[in-house]
């Protein structure tokens, strides 16, 4: 019998790229499910739109870039999945299809495709209709109300109590509300029990780490603990920083990005806390009353140099145990 | 804390463990030695004769055992371990032929044990296999028996163990070797192996003519599909092969692996989940390392102690993309090595001329004074060698 020539190990984990993105996709699934029964279909029509948009776009860019394009690379999809839950659902359809141009075409592919880039391609493209579009992308339907398919619609609006904190009053929301998801936000970061069950799920599936978030979890609630904005008692300030906003969402899909997040142990608890910072500072002192994306896209530009300085210190630790050996 | 790192595999020693060792023997292939005589107390050189004219190499390192047994008298070894510790899965062969042969085997290692006046010896068999019908007793013959357990690379991080506390460590095949060119005067002949994997309608361990056609092998076991991958010398370690016929059994072959699965060349890409430095039991970060070597980027390599790279293929194994991280790691370690050694050796000959040519001067100038000092160069010269042969 003949064979092809294989390199050792001759078993492998039955996990690939293919299914670590299935799983990602899945765990975005029940997120629909939430905003579509808080504001109805409109909710999938943005997302059929935006997983065509940016999956036209990376396929461009494979073929301009000169590559094969791969059937089980899902990854634009799991970007045009992300980038409508953090507007809300009331946004018209050329801002997301915007933010699909800009995150594929402009943050992802001149920098090499998947497993190159620099920054988290649907940040990317939500940090830049932030900033092309704030108005629209801060102001908020109230949720309960079936929204019209139409491209512009003049919704009922209501405040986000993360505009509420910004302006330094309390939130009034209700705790049980925010927990199920029913207040003014991006429409799939506000179910807070949804995104934990979600993020558990990709934990198991080993696809989310628990160093990064965990590490900007401890930030996070220290911070708003430490430091509450207005006359709030600490422990509302958590429970509302916490809640309100894609704080959460940022941390489970954002942050735990494989292409952009650190290797090491160290460097990955690093980067969680550094993000934790930089998103509460950026909450406190920002002009935008929420500021995940742009703290995601800032630590993003410190991998690197994290990495190399976490590589240096694992190679003191390697050389101290052999000498020990 | 920091080597303690590594994976936990599924072990499959089942069904081939728990069956008894079959012999798969060309008939007459038994050879027997002439010329040596056991003394009547014996000695490191009498064993090591044996040994030698035996022709017995270690299964576990490819070593010649007369090699190691003479190294007794210059290292004193502490312990004398019998190395039975498979912590691949589907090998068992080791494990086995401890288990079964288990007379010989003990037999082999007091026969190491007297020649090297050691304080202890014992079995090392690798204890994280939840799936053997058989419970590994806490004695064999006598001989007290060490479980080796931890994630899978156990046997590496148990030989640097072992090394460090300064103790013999020969594979038991070749325990079972020695005890019967002792006794029997019978040369090695066969080797233990295990055939296993998915494709084998019945896995077992055999004791096989060397020589055999790895071909021979499967088709004694049965296949139950077609493979699409034969693997030689592990599942995780191990070597593909290309053409079953021309493969051979040698000395140091410890399984024949038929698998199933093919991996087709699916197009992924890195992206960079951080499994293969999570997993890596020396540390390393084979990311970085793997896209380095990709990028030629070798200057940068120093940074990463990509030379302490131990080849078990933990990275390869979790990669979600498929990539050949650790043959291509491995591979760049082993050149570096063998141009390592070639700069070192080719330095040393430069010195050795320069000294001669200062010699040819100095007896050109001096003739009674020269011999003298010819004899401290000869000396030196010597000494070089000695050091050269160590490394």
């Amino acid at each position: 019998m003949k064979f092809e020539l294989t390199a050792p190990p001759h078993i492998r984990v039955p996990d690939s790229n293919g299914t670590i993105m299935r799983d990602t996709i899945i765990a975005l699934i029940p997120l629909y499910c939430l905003a579509c029964f808080f504001y109805g279909t409109r909710v999938l029509v943005l997302a059929m739109i935006s997983v065509l948009v940016s999956t036209v776009c990376d396929i461009t860019g494979v073929l301009i870039s000169g590559k094969k394009i791969s059937l089980s690379d899902f990854s634009p999809v799991i970007t045009g999945l992300i980038i409508p839950l953090l507007m809300p659902a009331s946004v018209s359809y050329g801002i997301v299809v915007a933010a699909d141009i800009f995150a594929i075409l402009v943050a992802k592919q001149p920098f090499g495709g998947l497993g190159q880039n620099i920054f988290n391609p649907a940040a990317a493209g939500v940090a830049f209709a932030t900033i092309c579009w704030w108005k629209e992308i801060f102001s908020y339907p109230a949720p309960g109300i079936k929204l019209a398919i139409d491209s512009v619609i003049t919704p009922e609006l209501m405040t986000s109590p993360t505009f509420v904190m910004k302006l330094n009053g309390t939130p009034q929301n209700d705790y049980m509300d925010m927990l199920l998801g029913n207040f003014a936000g991006p429409m799939g970061a506000t179910g807070t029990l949804v995104l934990i069950s979600c993020f558990i799920y990709l934990v198991v599936r080993k696809i989310a780490s628990l160093k990064i978030s965990g590490a900007y979890f401890v930030v996070t609630i220290l911070m708003a603990f430490l430091f509450p904005r207005a006359d709030m008692t600490s422990l509302q300030s958590v429970c509302y920083e916490f809640m309100s906003g894609s704080l959460l969402f940022g941390a489970i899909f954002l942050l735990n990005d494989p292409v952009t997040s650190p290797q090491r142990d160290l460097s990955r608890i690093i980067y969680g806390a550094f993000t934790g910072l930089v998103v509460m500072l950026f909450r406190r002192f920002g002009k935008f009353e929420d500021g995940v994306v742009f703290a995601i896209l800032f630590s993003n530009s410190f991998v690197w140099t994290v990495d190399m300085a976490c590589e240096k210190v694992q190679r003191k630790l390697r050389l101290n145990a052999n000498e020990n050996k | 804390m920091l080597f303690q790192k590594g994976i936990i595999l599924e072990q499959h020693k089942e069904p081939a463990f728990s069956k008894k060792i079959c012999k798969f023997i060309n008939s007459g292939s038994e050879q027997f030695f002439d010329g040596w005589e056991p003394d009547a107390k014996i000695t490191v050189e009498n064993l090591a004769e044996c040994a030698k004219s035996a022709g017995i190499i270690d299964e576990s390192d490819g070593v010649d055992l007369y090699k190691k047994i003479l190294s007794i008298k210059s290292k004193g070894y502490y312990s004398v371990v019998a190395d039975a510790i498979d912590d691949e899965p589907y090998t068992s062969s080791q494990m086995s032929c401890a288990y079964w042969y288990a007379e010989e085997m003990t037999g082999g290692l007091s026969l190491l044990d007297e020649v090297s006046d050691s304080k202890r010896k014992y079995i090392a068999i690798y204890g994280s296999v939840g799936d053997t019908d058989i419970k590994i007793p806490d004695e064999l013959n006598g001989v007290p028996v060490k479980s080796i357990s931890g994630r899978y690379p156990a046997e590496q991080r148990a030989q640097r163990r072992l090394r460090y506390r300064n103790a013999l460590v020969v594979g038991s095949g070749a325990l079972i070797h020695l005890y019967r060119a002792y006794t029997k005067k019978q040369k090695q002949t066969t080797t233990f192996i295990t055939v296993g994997g998915d494709c084998i309608s019945s896995p077992m361990n055999l004791e096989v003519s060397l020589g055999m056609t790895v071909q021979q092998v499967l088709e004694r076991c049965g296949l139950k599909y077609k493979p699409n991958r034969v693997a030689v010398g592990g599942t995780m370690t191990g070597v593909g092969i290309m053409n079953t016929e021309e493969n051979v059994i040698t000395p140091t072959t410890c399984s024949v692996m038929a698998f199933r699965e093919k991996y087709k060349n699916s197009n992924y890409v890195c992206i960079g989940c951080g499994r293969c430095t999570e997993f890596c039991p020396m540390g390393l970060s084979p990311y970085y390392i793997y896209k380095f070597i990709k990028s030629n980027h070798l200057d940068k390599l120093k940074e990463f102690d990509a030379e302490t790279c131990i080849g078990c293929g933990i990275c390869s194994y979790n990669c979600p993309a498929k990539l050949e991280l650790s043959s291509v790691i491995f591979d760049y370690v082993i050149d570096r090595k063998k141009t390592q050694l070639k700069e070192n050796k080719q330095s040393e000959t430069k010195a050795e001329e320069n000294k001669k040519s200062e010699n040819k001067k100095t007896l050109s100038n001096i003739s009674e004074n020269s011999v003298k000092e010819n004899e401290k160069n000869k000396q030196t010269d010597k000494k070089i060698k000695g050091k050269k042969k160590k490394r």
